[in-house]
């Protein structure tokens, strides 16, 4: 048989496709420009007007273009982002159904029309449909912030960032949905398809993470959900990510490698279709599938996912490994039977489809051999100092705390993280002292039990270890130390040498780059009452060298369980300064120009008498707080800006 | 001209199309006719370029349909169930065909618009089966094909638009050269329209044939002998059917009209008459000696 496809009518045939199918989407194109309309340009009208009648009506001033900031970034991902993907649903049941029906094959097959043209020119009408609400609705919001003269300026970059993604997710979505319609016997099977994957795969990554965490040490769950594993296959979940995450910052996009990611699938994937398509047999029409591939790739995901939840929830609630695997067999064989009745149309090709389900067995027993017996080394790897830049040390409930774990510099508005500064751990001599605890941490662990079995939850971890290596390369390794910390002088002593180095102290504590021209006022809360305080440079200085005095001499003797009734908490509310040239803030935020603030949580000092006596020295705790109208002065003109705060505990 | 050489197709393990060929030629209208499913569907939509065969080679003026626009450009294909857009009507459904096909004749279609009792502004979705076929063969027509292929066409048709349906067929066929390749089982209307058949049985071609060569051909023999001769006495003619109500003996021989009278009267019949057979008659005779077994179908 002599197959030929005729090129030289190619264009013709596309731009004829194209036109029609865009023609015949019109009505389509114009309820969604509607749909946007309401849920984008609508919605920062009925923001802006809110707030200029807030601005006149209380005197309150709010800031307009931080407000029609706040509603784009409500807006973005709950409707703008869902809309968009709604319409990729609809657009694809529209143009793909005539491949699933035998009627319209007839036609559509028997036409001189190519199957690249047929369906790339389907493609592109779809394509120029989504893009035409989402343009025309950013333009026309564009033109409500001229009208409420916001400063377009200040978030253009975010703004366009934002449509570029939201539309490039749509695209993303849309070449997704088209390789399962060429891939799918019925449209039914096609939207089944889209649904279970973009459901089950994201799951099927998170709970193989959080299974791994609860077995292979030092793996605990990093809910990094914007790295690509888990959203790789599932476009519909990742359109949301960025935007919800905040990731879509002024003039660039966060996670570069995300981005590209989706731009490669993409493309991936629609080459892919027109590939498949142009030898999709026509008679595949309202049959159980076109190409096997996504039958077996989702009879593979749903089954683990369900597998891994069931696995997951009854260890949860009868705790042991014999429950994890009972719980496996009853989540892995209810999705396995529903998937074949789904795609099977019933149960006739149940026994066959078993053979399948035996490939998740063995999938999942590789898995689990791997894991207990720590993943080809990851268990045991330490990397050695002399290769160690430095490390990110978060040591949590661990005896005394220190716990300031970073801090983030941020801009003036409060709305962008300009710099992090984490807690770190740099000289040789201490950094040892961190391998020597993962290393103590490791052993004990192995001489626990190896191979190694369930535990509880991955999500929590007390000891969080980031090595920075020399080469530039990064080692994560989170662990739980409740299997061997209990009663264990040891590990105390271990832990103990690291936090009471004055490196561990002082690293990424905002206390230490505090300086009196950055705090706005301090909230003093005494465990009865709050006390506002705004004391002058002098007093300032004074109160942070206190608990930096207090910080350093500590001797590791805090037991975390101080009495909240009787203890002192700090709440610095910074302001937004340019850093002094030359100043620590300064080298961190690097070639930033603008205005910055200090965002610190969680700092608890044990040993605080020197902060005590300052406190009791200048009666901050007795009657000497800032009146109601003071008060509330400070509070209006702290909600202009975003809440950057340093907030202390400070144990009696 | 439409070749047909060593064609296979399979749907799975079932093999539709068994290594058929055969050959129509310009300006004719070939008849497929056979047993439900014989594969006459699955011929017409390969040679529409709608499948792809698993082996074998069909040729449309010397090129392959399938995925070839050039040639589909020249055919038309109208299905047993013909699509239409939804809630689409003729003047929408028109405007689609005179975008696709190059040789779309509006004068045309308009003119076959008048012959047709059909209001184009109507949702072809509430017409009747044998209307929507009337809007499909007018498209069909508008577009002036070199091949129309058409799968149960006369199906739900009235006998007065079957008449019209075989008047603007012949018209296109002898004014054009049009060759149109129609699948039924109406054998009394393609018997009228056909002037070449092919039966098919089970994926194969049992013949394919002049149709007044394959009336002449075969003819069916009542005959009253006595006594009654023995079989072996029958050798020498190519009996394809054969039974008796007591004295009278009902033959259906292949061969020349003479060459069966001058074998039979060797026999000295009491009677002797020769009858030719309707192409329904044929259709049951090739298909027993197929092996289709009519005989148990019917009791």
């Amino acid at each position: 048989m002599t197959s030929k496809t005729s090129s030289n009518n190619l264009r013709g045939e596309l731009i004829q496709t194209f036109l029609w199918e865009l023609r015949h989407r019109f009505g389509l194109i114009a309820l969604f420009c509607g749909l946007h309309f309401v849920t984008l340009p609508l919605v920062e009208i009925l923001a802006m007007n809110n707030a200029q009648r807030t601005n006149m009506e209380s005197g309150y001033v709010i800031d307009m273009s931080q407000r029609f900031l706040n509603a784009l970034k409500v807006v973005l991902p709950l409707c703008t982002a869902s809309l968009s993907l709604l319409m990729v649903l609809i657009l694809s049941v529209l143009a793909f159904q005539y491949m699933h029906q035998k009627r319209s094959v007839d036609l559509f097959h028997s036409l001189p029309v190519s199957r690249s043209a047929l369906l790339g020119g389907r493609v592109l009408s779809c394509f120029v449909a989504l893009l035409i609400p989402l343009v025309l609705n950013f333009a026309l919001t564009l033109v409500v912030a001229a009208v409420y003269q916001v400063a377009v300026s200040e978030f253009m970059g975010f703004f366009l960032t934002s449509l570029g993604w939201v539309f490039l997710m749509a695209c993303a979505s849309f070449f997704f949905c088209s390789f399962m319609a060429v891939c799918s016997g019925t449209t039914f099977d096609m939207v089944i398809s889209i649904v279970v994957v973009n459901i089950t795969y994201p799951l099927m990554i998170l709970l193989g993470r959080a299974t791994a965490g609860m077995i292979i040490p030092g793996m605990s769950m990093d809910l990094d959900f914007q790295s690509i594993p888990y959203t790789a296959l599932s476009p519909f979940v990742a359109s949301y990510l960025p935007l919800i995450y905040g990731s879509l910052e002024a003039d660039t996009f966060s996670s570069v490698a995300f981005l590209i990611w989706w731009l490669i699938l993409s493309v991936v994937m629609i080459v892919s279709a027109l590939y498949l398509y142009r030898s999709r047999k026509s008679e595949c029409a309202e049959s159980n599938y076109a190409f096997p591939i996504p039958k077996t790739l989702i009879r593979f995901v749903a089954t683990t996912a369900a597998g891994l939840a069931g696995a997951l929830i009854f260890h949860s609630t009868f705790g042991s490994t014999t429950s994890f695997f009972v719980g496996l067999f009853v989540g892995s064989i209810i999705a396995h039977i529903i998937a074949e009745a789904i795609y099977g149309r019933g149960f006739k090709g149940l026994k066959k489809s078993f053979a399948y389900y035996g490939i998740f067995l063995v999938a999942f027993a590789a898995f689990y051999g791997v894991c207990v017996t720590g993943a080809f080394g990851y268990d045991t790897k330490i990397p050695k100092a002399e290769e160690i830049s430095y490390v990110e040390t978060r040591l949590n409930n661990v005896g005394n705390i220190y716990p300031s774990n970073g801090f983030s510099i941020m801009n003036e508005k409060g709305n962008s993280q300009i710099a992090w500064v984490p807690q770190t751990v740099r000289e040789a001599e201490n950094v040892e002292k961190v391998t020597a605890l993962h290393t103590l941490l490791v052993d004990e662990i192995r001489a626990k039990g190896y191979p190694y079995k369930i535990q509880s939850s991955s999500f929590y971890s007390d000891v969080q270890l980031t090595y920075h290596m020399k080469d530039g390369s990064v080692l994560k390794r989170y662990f739980s130390s409740d299997p061997i910390s209990h009663d264990n002088s040891r590990y105390d002593e271990a832990v103990k040498a690291v936090t009471t180095t004055k490196e561990y102290k002082t690293s990424g504590n905002a206390l230490y780059y505090l300086t009196p021209e950055l705090i706005e006022s301090i909230h003093l809360y005494d465990g009865s009452k709050e006390h506002i305080l705004i004391p002058d440079q002098e007093k300032l200085q004074e109160l942070i060298d206190a608990l930096r005095l207090d910080i350093e001499a500590d001797n590791g003797s805090f037991s975390g369980n101080y009495d909240y009734r009787n203890s002192l908490q700090l709440n610095f509310t910074t302001r937004a300064v340019i850093p002094a040239p030359g100043s620590e803030l300064q080298k961190l935020v690097g070639n930033y120009t603008g205005k910055i603030r200090i965002d610190a949580a969680g700092i608890a000092i044990s040993d605080t008498s020197r902060t005590k006596a300052l406190i009791e020295k200048y009666g901050w705790t007795k009657g000497t707080s800032v009146t109601a109208t003071a008060a509330s002065g400070l509070h209006t003109a702290t909600t202009t800006a975003a809440e950057s705060a340093i907030r202390l505990t400070v144990a009696n | 001209m439409i070749e047909v050489k060593s064609l296979v197709k399979k749907f799975g393990s079932t093999v539709a199309l068994d290594g058929i060929s055969f050959t129509i030629g310009g300006g004719s209208i070939f008849g497929l006719v056979g047993s439900n499913g014989a594969g006459k569907s699955t011929l017409l939509r390969s040679l529409a370029g709608i499948y792809q065969p698993e082996n074998g080679e069909i040729l449309v003026d010397g090129q392959a349909p399938f995925e070839n626009s050039a040639v589909k450009g020249k055919l038309f294909f109208i299905p047993d169930y013909p699509y239409f857009f939804q809630q689409s009507n003729m003047k929408e459904m028109a405007d689609f065909y005179s975008k696709t096909y190059a040789s779309w004749d509006a004068h045309r279609y308009q003119e076959l618009c008048s012959l047709f009792p059909l209001d184009t502004n109507a949702r072809i979705i509430n017409m009747s089966k044998g209307m929507q076929r009337q809007v499909a063969l007018i498209n069909a027509l508008s577009v002036r094909p070199n091949y129309l292929l058409l799968d149960e066409i006369f199906d739900g048709l009235d006998p007065v638009m079957r008449q019209l349906l075989k008047k603007l067929v012949s018209s296109e066929v002898s004014e054009r050269g049009m060759s149109v390749v129609i699948a039924s089982h109406n054998l009394r209307e393609l018997e009228d329209l056909c002037d070449h058949v092919g039966l098919m049985h089970k994926g194969g071609v049992v013949f394919e044939q002049e149709l007044d060569a394959l009336k002449l051909g075969i003819h069916r023999v009542q005959a009253i002998f006595k006594p009654m001769p023995t079989q072996d006495m029958f050798q020498g003619l190519d009996i394809i059917k054969q039974d008796s109500r007591g004295s009278l003996l009902n033959l259906v021989i292949r061969g020349q009209k003479e060459e069966i009278l001058e074998k039979l009267n060797a026999l000295n019949p009491v009677f002797i008459e020769l009858l030719p057979l309707t192409l329904e008659e044929v259709f049951i005779s090739e298909m027993e000696v197929a092996g289709y077994d009519i005989e148990n179908i019917l009791k």
